[in-house]
């Protein structure tokens, strides 16, 4: 039953979008008059000085499939977490309307109901709401069977009470039965029947995080927080995920709120009713096509132009594709005859503990893994989208975390057992992307840490008594910036996400990268159209 | 006045020893439970070469030195190879435990299990104004704002002491700027062992020791680090001499038996209210959980 | 013949410490150094009980579980809240706490278990009354052996129904990893809370079936050396399963034994062991992390 606002709605979109109108109308959905589940008003969160979240207020409708996007850091996993209960806001009202009940929490708290032991915004307050999520990481339980990933998640089990089960044995022995027949009917459902008794790793990341959508629909969600179901999945998986997902919303009419960045956005603005756009802390709520045209209308990355003058008027290039949506884009001056390889990996794989991260299984079940070389004068940049790995390989070439297979080798000599500071000694430099700047030290003392000269960095000296951490994303950026030593090899971790692209960006930025012999940049990949 | 001034003093013999905690704990995460059994080991060693004729400061300075070692021994045989394996911080913890036992074990199984004391001479107290301080008193004194006072200085003054300081902070960042995290690891269990042995060493000469002080100085020792907020290495100090104030105020005002229970009562308030001390604000859900 | 019986019960007693221990350790993932300290308040609430209120076997035996499961809350709560490192230290405080009660709340004065009076200090409380279950009295070594591996059959049963009901899976996913489980709107407080309550009450009915066999119970059952030896007994024997927990109590009440026919005094083999204990403690970490016969490591 369409009211005369929809309709005015229906007919503005037909004229940008004439199918999304017509599949609204047929389905007869209700934009405007769909009652709220969960509202967020005024939020606001800073970590330190930083702020990601400034006066966000969000307003989720029954049935409401919305997609939540913004930059890498913008604050939409932070977003997801304060709205499930796993941050508390510095400030702001959260009102969860679930089943008739109305519940309020204003923040911050005052002191005499933060003793309250019992009454906070938890995540197991939420999931009593009916509000449930999936991580980022996925999270199964490790030492527990797919069966029992699901078992656990069915609400009011009497054999969760001990009593119970020593008392009344016969009665939860019942019960669990009846569990596990309805879990197991799941795993069918998933696609994993005959799977109940395998551990989760040894599944597909497509399969791991279906079963953890199911485990969160089993414990009663009627509402969904996903955070990225769709990375580091292949082309398979990310369809069998949406169809799952697009059944939970049209068949079940779950409330979903998906947390995608920019690769996989396209696919879920086929299914979202509504698009909220975290930008500078600020949220703006869109509408699906809006987002479309706005991805349309997107120039070709900005910074593709920069990158070939950096490498000089006759710069070539060469690209290598490394599996799953990766990338390496190699330039350099016109080609001279026995270029020397700074850099070798070879077959490389690294896990992260259970969880095969860099490589591939091929057909007959050995793992194969990446190789790639870059040559001095090269000038390279390392496309991946967000759940590639790229992390990984960063911390696996440094040596914070270790190569499970493959051989490392820099000037051709083998570097995989040294460890990360006889690494940076033989010419390797790194800026990193989080994380890389010491909390308590002021900028004088990160200074005299890295024995650099006060001459070389007068521009700083306004900042000298500050604390690092005090400082914004950009300064902190230029600071670590002019930290980083003239290496032979230098590898910049997303330089641009603190930085603007302005002219003095991209000058100091060409400055530092003509210091090394050869440069590596790692970057997200920001368009599909790229 | 004088209750004050005792308990300033036996504070600050107990900073030395959370700071020895704090100063492997902070830069390596590990809990050094072994620290306790160096803590009883250290004046056994003193007082045997007392025993077989050798004079004060090579005893105590081979005692120091032991502590040292051992100390050190942790790191390089211990430590290091789990945290190459990637091992769990509950890892770390139990193989610590194993330690601790050897050593206290080798300590009874070799001097037994009664009381031993390290002064031979009881000496008069001296007069300072409206307090009094006897000799070990004024050697735990001495000792501690010396020990402490240096230790500072280098913390945030000497060139060494700043790549301590950061590794305390973001060890990875450090070992990317070039610097050898492993030398610096060693380096602060060797000032672990220094500050722990001098810490015991001060108050066995007051007091006397016995095999199973070691555990029982840990624990006032983390309350002391958490009291002062853990994340810093000025937690130690503040936590040390607020606590030694309280127990010696305790002691005075109810009974020198209820002493422990006032201590851990203060630990719950603490924990309680301000889990992470009183330097610092609350941590969050997701922080806490990982 | 009475020897073995003896060595019987001490593996008995050892072995329902150690599977309530398992609960803790290996099912919460959290080590605890005060597990001594419900074993004495086991066996010293069941002292009291029979020796004041002239209570039975039975009912004092419930009284000694119950209020260790009320205390045993003193866990429980921080456990809400703190973990790994953090719930080791406040386990140390309740275990020296316990221990300092046990030890100071004494006046020779007056008579054991008054209220100035409450635990006799490190005397100790002699004379604790043998099991008298409905007329039978457990006065032999063999009667005594009997019982307590009968209720060591009935502490494994117990805990086995648990450990494969839906409760122990909550327990290992609450392990794996808790937020998760949370997320899920499983109740983990409450949870936590009837882990230490069952664990706690279960190692009070050891520290019953001990005093009553003995009749004398002493501040130093609650000491940390104990609590240490019972970690020790199953970190090495191993976690997470039934056979480790029995294989390390086994071990250590056997290991004395044999360190006493290489003519040590019977004094310094508790020392030996404890040594023994560490050095195996230090290495399993590094080779064998799940112990001789568990299958939960801590990695």
């Amino acid at each position: 039953m369409n009211t005369a606002l929809d309709d005015a709605k229906i007919a503005k979109m037909s004229a940008t979008d004439p199918l999304a109108a017509l599949s609204c109308r047929e389905e007869g959905i209700q934009i405007a008059t769909q009652h709220s589940v969960l509202q967020g008003r005024n939020l606001q969160k800073s970590f330190g000085n930083h702020c990601v979240l400034d006066d966000v207020t969000v307003d989720l409708r029954q049935g409401e499939v919305v997609l939540l996007r913004g930059e890498n850091g913008s604050g939409k996993t932070t977003l997801l977490n304060i709205l499930t209960g796993n941050i508390e806001p510095d400030q702001g009202t959260i009102r969860v309307i679930a089943s008739g009940t109305e519940e309020y929490f204003r923040f911050p708290r005052p002191w005499w109901q933060d003793l309250n032991a019992f009454d906070h915004f938890t995540p197991e307050r939420v999931a009593s709401e009916a509000i449930g999520r999936t991580w980022q990481d996925v999270r199964l339980f490790q030492t527990q069977t797919l069966l029992d990933n699901l078992a656990v998640a069915t609400p009011d089990q009497p054999g969760e009470n001990p009593l119970a089960v020593l008392l009344s044995n016969s009665r939860t022995r019942a019960a669990e039965r009846n569990n596990r027949g309805t879990a197991s009917a799941v795993l069918s459902q998933l696609g994993l029947a005959g799977r109940e008794d395998s551990s989760a790793d040894r599944i597909s990341l497509g399969q791991t995080k279906r079963v953890a959508i199911g485990r969160a629909i089993r414990a009663g969600a009627r509402i969904l927080f996903l955070d990225e179901p769709l990375a580091g999945v292949d082309g398979k998986g990310i369809l069998t995920i949406m169809e799952l997902l697009t059944s939970l919303a049209r068949d079940e009419q779950v409330t979903l709120v998906i947390v995608e960045h920019a690769l996989n956005i396209p696919r879920v603005l086929d299914l979202a009713d509504t698009v909220w756009t975290l930008s500078n802390s600020h949220l703006i709520v869109e509408q699906p096509s809006e987002v479309r045209n706005q991805l349309r209308g997107l120039a070709a990355d900005g910074l593709m132009p920069w990158l070939k003058s950096m490498a000089g008027p006759n710069a070539n290039y060469e690209e290598q594709d490394l599996g799953n949506g990766a990338r390496l884009t190699r330039f350099h001056a016109q080609s001279i005859k026995n270029q020397k390889a700074l850099l070798e990996l070879r077959d490389v794989v690294v896990r992260r503990g259970n969880r095969l991260v860099i490589g591939c299984p091929d057909f007959a079940g050995d793992i194969k893994g990446i190789s790639f070389k870059i040559y001095e004068g090269d000038l390279a940049v390392f496309h991946a989208p967000n759940g590639w790995g790229k992390t990984t390989l960063l911390e696996a070439l440094l040596g914070i975390i270790p190569m499970e297979q493959g051989e490392l080798l820099f000037d051709n000599m083998p570097i995989k057992h040294l460890s990360v500071w006889e690494r940076v000694r033989r010419g390797i430099a790194i800026l990193q992307a989080r994380d890389n700047f010491f909390r308590n030290l002021t900028v004088k003392e990160t200074l005299r840490l890295c024995n650099q000269t006060s001459s070389d960095t007068s521009w700083l000296s306004n900042l000298f008594d500050r604390q690092v951490a005090s400082l914004s994303g950009g300064e902190r950026q230029r600071v670590a910036m002019s930290l980083l030593k003239p290496a032979r090899l230098g590898i910049y971790d997303e330089p641009f996400s603190a930085l603007d692209l302005s002219r003095e960006t991209t000058e100091a930025l060409d400055c530092y990268v003509r210091r090394h012999e050869a440069t590596i940049i790692f970057l997200p990949i920001l368009d599909e159209n790229e | 006045m004088q209750i004050l001034v005792n308990g300033i003093i036996d504070g600050l013999a107990l900073s030395m020893f959370a700071l020895a905690f704090t100063a492997v704990y902070l830069p390596t995460r590990v809990f050094f439970i072994a620290l306790a059994g160096v803590y009883s080991l250290v004046p056994y060693v003193a007082w045997q070469l007392r025993i077989l004729g050798f004079p004060w400061m090579f005893a105590a300075g081979t005692a120091v030195a032991t502590g040292v070692l051992i100390c050190i021994a942790c790191e390089l045989a211990n430590h290091k190879m789990l945290e190459r394996k990637r091992a769990s911080p509950g890892a770390h913890l139990i193989s610590s435990l194993g330690i601790f036992i050897i050593l206290v074990q080798l300590v009874v199984i070799i001097w037994g299990n009664e009381s031993k004391t390290l002064r031979t001479v009881i000496q008069p107290p001296l007069k300072f104004g409206a307090f009094n301080l006897t000799q070990p008193q004024l050697l735990a004194a001495g000792l501690s704002v010396v020990v402490l006072s240096t230790f500072y200085l280098w913390l945030r003054r000497s060139n060494i002491g700043l790549r301590f300081y950061a590794l305390a902070d973001n060890p990875t960042q450090l070992a990317l700027y070039g610097y050898n995290t492993s030398h610096l690891r060693v380096l602060g269990f060797a000032l672990s062992g220094l500050l722990s042995s001098f810490s015991s060493l001060v108050v066995a000469y007051d007091l006397g020791f016995d095999p199973h002080r070691g555990l029982h100085a840990l624990l006032l020792a983390l309350v002391a680090m958490i009291i002062g907020g853990s994340h810093s290495f000025w937690a130690p100090l503040i936590g040390g001499i607020l606590l030694g104030v309280v127990r010696v105020e305790a002691a005075w005002y109810l009974s020198a038996r209820w002493q422990d229970m006032v201590t851990f009562l203060l630990l719950v308030v603490v924990m309680l209210f301000r889990p992470t001390g009183l330097l610092r604000k609350r941590t969050t859900l997701e922080a806490e959980s990982t | 013949m009475t020897y073995v019986l003896h060595l019987a019960i001490y593996i008995a007693i050892y072995s329902i410490l150690a599977l309530s221990l398992n609960l803790i350790v290996g099912y919460c993932g959290l080590l605890t150094m005060a597990h001594a300290s419900y074993f004495a308040i086991g066996g010293y609430t069941y002292a009291l009980l029979t020796l004041t209120l002239g209570w039975g076997f039975l009912p004092s035996t419930a009284g000694a579980m119950l209020v260790a499961a009320i205390l045993s809350l003193a866990l429980s709560l921080p456990a809400w809240r703190f973990r790994g490192d953090s719930f080791v230290l406040i386990s140390l405080a309740i275990q020296a706490l316990v221990f300092s009660i046990l030890s100071n709340w004494y006046d020779a004065k007056f008579p054991i278990a008054t209220w100035r009076n409450l635990a006799n200090g490190p005397s100790g409380i002699p004379n604790i009354p043998k099991p008298d279950i409905i007329g039978i009295r457990f006065d032999t070594v063999s009667s005594m052996a009997i019982l307590s591996l009968a209720l060591l059959a009935i502490c494994g049963v117990t805990l086995g129904l648990l450990k494969i009901s839906p409760f122990g899976r909550l327990l290992k996913c609450m392990r794996d990893d808790e937020l998760a489980t949370r997320g899920l709107g499983k109740n983990v407080r409450l949870t936590k809370v009837y882990a230490f309550g069952i664990s706690c009450s279960i190692a009070a009915l050891a520290g019953v079936i001990y005093s009553s066999y003995t009749s004398y119970i002493d501040p130093s059952s609650a000491s940390l050396d104990h609590s240490i030896l019972m970690v020790s007994m199953v970190l090495i024997g191993g976690v997470g399963n039934f056979r480790g927990p029995i294989v390390g109590a086994i071990v250590l009440v056997l290991m004395p034994e044999i360190l006493r026919f290489g003519n040590l005094p019977y004094a310094t083999a508790a020392n030996v062991r404890l040594l023994v204990y560490g050095v195996l403690i230090a290495l399993m970490v590094h080779l064998r992390p799940q112990g001789l016969m568990g299958e939960y490591r801590f990695r």
